[in-house]
């Protein structure tokens, strides 16, 4: 403070922030406060400080700069102000939409796709103007790329770039638009050959590239040697790459030059399998995926080259083997006793599957090809059965943003597109080309989870040793799932609780509450995914009831819902309901605080938002067959009596269910508890729709 | 900083943070550590887990914040907060560097200047890294 060390504070405790109160010396009129921050980065570096005021008299905040100083200020507001209108786009121009009142005259625009951690467009457009008199930009048209892209938008200002980051997915109705071929084969040499123009740019879809060109081309060499480098240097998540390198030394090993295939050897001889084996790389082993994949590749390794001396452990390729062997089945142990500890992740079951399907064409031991097969059958059955209309859209153990608002992108949905002509063709391919090129067919789910007019189906399954109980409820026209009881009102890490799919095309709606303040920041929680502090659910079949208490200490005192008002055919906001029509399907949200649309900003009319810590929140869905029309599912519940008092908790008077009743951490209808029994494979009910 | 003649100024109240920052880049610089074991268990549920890499033991052993020296600079980057209340420079980053910033801040100024001779703020700062 004004050139003295007032504090040095180094708790570096990883990832999870501390905190201190200070007092700083502050002189009449400018005082210059400087801070310094080191960190030792390892994988996701949460790097920041906060620094919050806590002193009554008001301060006024300066930043000094030469020139522009009133610039800067217009296009921080101007920025601020700016949003996609559709957070997916197929076609027509991406529009960037602005307040135009926010600016005094024209403004350059720089847009930039190179952000850290997302593609770059193939052919972007760098600079527009945005004018006063009108309140969009078109950036373009959507072309041929796809995925989910962040873009940095910016103005220059006093010499400075003033610049945020935005999301948009773009899914261009040319590229993707794929008509389904009746067979699963079929599908798989139509996905092959989208794979060979799109997708990540990894070893996997070089191997696409060999199956439909019938040769090593130089794209694949360059996508081979992408992941190489990674694992050559032992960066985290390499071992996501290195399972499918013996894939591709294994099937494909006559087409690679002999140079490659050399340095791929060498690689695999040098690489650390395991925490027992020294190293100083920061490659994360402890999750479910992770540490499968480096099991997998001991394994596989240690098979092809048991004479090697691998250079890490000093072991030989027999006994890399040997280990390798025992921990796999270990993994598989546990897998089959308990399920999926990252429940229904579509992040990561993506990356399990990486794994079983290598395993499944190249694991030398005839046990170890059954056990995939069987993980792939479970794996399968779990992902059609939270999957609507092709869209998983379940409760997740672990997400991120783009994977709940974006979800026709993630892997699982493309994998419900080959397996059954469901889902969406997407730039996720890592899993979806092993896929394709394995022999692998799975069951045929998708007839399990059909239901004609009226009819319903739930299931319920608890995954992992802390017996997660997930739980859907389905009928024709929409989807809705969460995780009862799970761990409420605790600080949340990425958990996904509770989500809502409405008509044909599975418009996607889910309530949390936001662990950090930043739209679109990289924390765990984040804003969209994972709750700062979860609240305690109950679902019955339609009917989802939240008590939401959140932890004063948390940096958002509100809780919101993903509401793609865009999406909706109708929607009637009724005091303190809010209620949806998507063609058949009918859903109204109830906030005990009230809520109002979000208007302005990066959210704009995606969000609706609930202000206060403690609130009841109720999800209802229906659909024309038990309601009739809309306007009777409207008329059938803002006419029940509902009540919150956060002593006392939420209760509804369903006009189906009874009078249903949350509070604290128990449930009950019409005075009875609702049943929580275990679950410990898939427990399925299916009935008839009553009329309402 | 004293060279800087325009203003660009904001209200900060009681729970405010301050969040527009002159900074200079951030530096990364590879870190080798000597190779070593370990052990930790598999984590077998969704949540965060914490395990302590002997690459940070190795850090922490060999870095003594009291002997950092506060950097000059350059300071010419703005960091504009938008929404968010942090100083915030998360990312991802594959291998293990060490990493850091930093940050004069703006200058601070009572409205009340002319009224009192000095004050103190009390504040409360949060730092993950």
């Amino acid at each position: 403070m004004n050139g003295t060390r007032t504090l040095t504070f180094s708790p570096f405790t990883r990832n999870i922030a501390s905190k201190t109160t200070i007092q700083l010396p502050l002189n009449r009129g400018m005082n210059e406060l400087v801070v310094h921050a080191d960190e030792l980065a390892e994988r996701d570096v949460f790097f920041y400080f906060e620094f919050r005021y806590k002193g009554s008299i008001p301060l006024q905040g300066v930043l000094l700069v030469d020139k522009g100083a009133r610039r800067i200020s217009e296009i921080e507001t101007f920025l601020r102000s700016c949003f996609f209108p559709r957070d997916c786009l197929s076609e027509g121009n991406i529009e960037l939409h602005y307040d135009p009142s926010t600016l005094s005259g024209t403004l350059d625009l720089t847009i930039d796709s190179r952000t850290q951690g997302f593609p770059p467009l193939q052919d972007p457009v760098s600079h527009v103007v945005a004018r006063p008199d009108t309140d969009f930009v078109s950036l373009g048209p959507v072309g041929n790329d796809v995925g989910v892209f962040k873009l940095l938008v910016g103005a220059m200002a006093g010499g400075q770039l003033v610049n945020r980051e935005l999301i948009i997915g773009l899914r261009p109705t040319d590229a993707t638009d794929i008509v389904p071929m009746p067979t699963v084969g079929q599908r798989k040499a139509q996905t092959l050959w989208f794979i060979r123009d799109h997708g990540e740019e990894v070893v996997n879809r070089a191997m696409a590239i060999c199956e439909v060109d019938k040769k090593f081309t130089p794209e694949a060499e360059r996508f081979v040697l992408a992941s190489l480098h990674m694992i050559e240097e032992m960066g985290d998540c390499a071992d996501f790459h290195l399972v499918p390198m013996f894939l591709l030394i294994t099937r494909y090993d006559t087409f690679l030059p002999r140079p490659l295939h050399d340095r791929i050897q060498c690689a695999i001889a040098k690489f650390r399998y395991w925490i027992d084996e020294p190293g100083n790389d920061v490659m994360w082993y402890f999750s479910e995926n992770h540490a499968f994949l480096f099991h997998i590749a001991q394994y596989l390794a240690g098979h092809l080259f048991p004479e090697t001396i691998f250079s890490a452990s000093g072991r030989t390729g027999a006994e890399q083997y040997r280990i390798g062997k025992e921990r796999v089945e270990r993994w598989f142990d546990t897998f089959f006793t308990y399920g999926y500890a990252e429940w229904n992740s579509a992040t990561y079951i993506s990356i399990d599957l990486i794994g079983f399907f290598v395993l499944f064409e190249v694991a030398p031991d005839q046990t170890i090809r059954d056990m995939s097969k069987r993980a792939l059958d479970q794996t399968f059955r779990i992902m059609t059965y939270n999957s609507f209309k092709g869209i998983m859209s379940s409760s997740f153990g672990r997400a991120y943003e783009d994977t709940l608002k974006l979800r026709d992108q993630v892997e699982p949905c493309f994998m419900e597109w080959v397996a059954y002509g469901m889902g969406f063709v997407n730039s996720h391919i890592r899993a979806v080309s092993l896929f394709c090129i394995s022999s692998y067919e799975p069951p045929r789910y998708d007839r399990d989870i059909l239901c004609d007019d009226g009819q319903w189906m739930e299931t319920e399954l608890d995954q992992g040793q802390n017996q997660v109980k997930t739980y859907a409820f389905r009928t024709k026209d929409y989807f809705t799932a969460s995780v009862r009881r799970f761990k409420p009102y605790q600080h949340g890490h990425q958990q996904h609780l509770m989500n809502v799919a409405l008509g044909p095309d599975g418009v996607q709606l889910f309530v949390n509450h936001p662990g950090e303040r930043a739209f679109s920041g990289g924390n765990r929680p984040s804003y969209w995914a994972g709750n700062g502090t979860m609240p305690f659910i109950e679902q019955y079949q339609a009917l989802t009831m939240m008590l939401f208490r959140t932890d004063p200490e948390e940096l958002v005192h509100y809780i919101h819902a993903y509401t793609t008002l865009y999406l909706y055919d109708e929607f009637v906001i009724h005091d303190r309901w809010l209620f949806i029509k998507v063609k058949d399907a009918y859903c109204g949200l109830w906030f005990s605080n009230g809520f109002a649309i979000t208007e302005s900003g990066a959210n704009t009319g995606k969000e609706v938002m609930s202000q206060g810590l403690e609130h009841g929140v109720v999800v209802r869905c229906g659909n024309r067959y038990a309601f009739d029309s809309f306007g009777i599912f409207i008329r059938s519940l803002a006419g029940r009596a509902i009540r919150y008092v956060p002593d006392d908790g939420l209760t509804f008077d369903d006009p189906q269910y009874g009078i249903f009743h949350v509070v604290e951490t128990s449930a009950a209808i019409d005075g009875y508890p609702i049943p929580y029994g275990p679950a410990k494979t898939m427990t399925i009910h299916k009935g008839v729709l009553e009329h309402v | 900083m004293s060279s800087r003649k325009e203003h660009v100024s904001y209200g900060i109240g009681y729970d405010d943070s301050i969040t527009r920052w002159w900074t200079t880049a951030v530096h990364r610089r590879p870190f080798e550590s000597p190779q070593a074991t370990f052990d930790a268990p598999v984590n077998m549920g969704e949540a965060y887990v914490q395990i302590v890499y002997p690459v940070r033991k190795a850090f922490l052993d060999q870095y003594d914040p009291d002997t950092r020296r506060m950097p000059k600079g350059p300071f010419d980057h703005i960091y504009f907060p938008f929404e968010n209340n942090r100083v915030d420079f998360t990312t991802f980053i594959h291998t293990p560097p060490t990493i850091s910033g930093s940050m004069p801040s703006p200058g601070l100024m009572s409205r009340k200047a002319e009224a009192i001779r000095s004050m103190s703020i009390h504040a409360e700062a949060s730092h993950c890294g």
